[in-house]
């Protein structure tokens, strides 16, 4: 126990003596100017200009057909809204036409259709019977079971309440025993022997 | 130089759809942001590409620059960052640092020049051993000479972070010299400082 602690006392030393030994030996700006000056007279000429403007050149190039001014976006969005209402208007037109034509694709697309209705309705017919055939068993079933809880309820009521009572008389009786216990109890020092 | 515009007014002209106008900018700077990139520990065969990076950046966000700061604090730091993630992304660790004839400046011997490009690849290699965060503020303070709240805005951290940065970076630097560069201590300033 005692060494762990030193052992610890001693570790917690050497960090503090590592974490604040370089501070400590600050040997002061005119120590660093002097050792760095040779760095300090080290020059970089080089010329960058038509590389960074050539870049710049090329991302402009790039951006420029994204790059619309507001008018021409308000103006391309209205004539794409246009064109598309035209294209609505001449689908709609077309199906006009062919259905007050008495075209033969149109009779057969209206026949099909009218087809697939009777089948969707068929079976939307069976599953509301199959529903209802359902819940007519399981209501009664339901209202059975209401009924009961309705008959049993002031009994559930006080079943909770005796629950809990006796709930609170456990832990009281518990408690009681305890500090009994406690009082009783041989005392047990550090060391793990009994006093 | 009355018709010289401010950098400011070539930012509005730029951003107003100009964009000729940053080829100005571009030239005024590209040898702050170059040298700094070099000094950060780019090695020279790479500082064009960064700094060619640095002004396109520049450039896609030039809408968020605020004129209450001068603009060679914002490239300091677009440029500061730039080279960090360039050194984290290849990790050149290993790299020698290769200086250019423009290191002479004609005033001092050939031997001095040779001896501060041994000096200067050395001290390189001294800095990449010490962590980026605490490399960067030791860099723009000792070697751009920039003053310590310039240094808190390009690094945006508060004074005091800087200050015990720039604290525990000289100490890292000495102990780093102390352990494997002795030859880079300055002639008895080592033995004085500890």
């Amino acid at each position: 126990m005692k060494r762990d602690r030193k052992n610890t006392l001693h570790r917690r030393a050497w960090f503090r003596w590592i974490r604040s030994r370089p501070a400590e030996g600050d040997p002061g700006e005119r120590w660093a100017a002097e050792v760095l000056l040779p760095l300090r007279r080290q020059k970089a000429e080089c010329n960058v200009v038509s590389q960074v403007m050539a870049r710049i050149a090329a991302e402009r190039g790039e951006l420029g057909t994204a790059r619309l001014s507001p008018r021409a976006r308000r103006l391309a969005w209205a004539s794409s809204l246009m064109l598309a209402c035209a294209s609505l208007a001449f689908l709609v037109s077309t199906l006009l036409v062919l259905v007050g034509g008495g075209d033969e694709g149109v009779r057969q697309i209206v026949g099909l259709g009218l087809s697939c209705w009777h089948v969707l309705a068929f079976f939307g017919r069976l599953a509301a019977d199959l529903g209802a055939r359902i819940l007519a068993g399981v209501l009664p079933i339901l209202r059975a079971l209401w009924t009961v809880l309705e008959v049993a309820a002031p009994l559930l009521r006080g079943a909770g309440i005796v629950a809990a009572a006796g709930g609170v008389l456990s832990i009281l009786f518990s408690a009681f025993v305890f500090a009994g216990a406690r009082k009783t109890a041989p005392r047990v020092n550090f060391q793990g022997g009994i006093r | 130089m009355a018709g010289e515009p401010t950098d400011v007014d070539l930012i509005r002209e730029v951003l107003a759809g100009r964009v000729e106008r940053f080829e100005i900018l571009v030239h005024r700077y590209q040898r702050l942001v170059a040298t700094a990139a070099l000094r950060m520990g780019t090695p020279r065969e790479e500082v064009e590409d960064v700094s060619s990076e640095v002004f396109y950046k520049v450039y896609r966000s030039l809408g968020r620059y605020r004129p209450e700061h001068a603009l060679s604090t914002w490239l300091y730091r677009i440029t500061v960052n730039a080279a960090l993630d360039r050194k984290r992304s290849t990790r050149h660790e290993s790299h020698m640092e290769e200086l250019s004839p423009t290191l002479a400046d004609g005033r001092r011997s050939v031997h001095e020049v040779a001896s501060d490009r041994e000096r200067a690849r050395l001290l390189q290699e001294a800095l990449e051993r010490i962590p980026g965060h605490y490399r960067s503020p030791l860099v723009l303070a000792h070697i751009e000479g920039l003053p310590l709240e310039e240094i808190a805005r390009i690094l945006d951290l508060p004074e005091g972070t800087v200050k015990s940065r720039l604290f525990r970076a000289r100490a890292m630097l000495k102990e780093i010299i102390r352990r494997h560069y002795p030859s880079l201590a300055p002639q008895g300033a080592l033995e004085s400082a500890s």
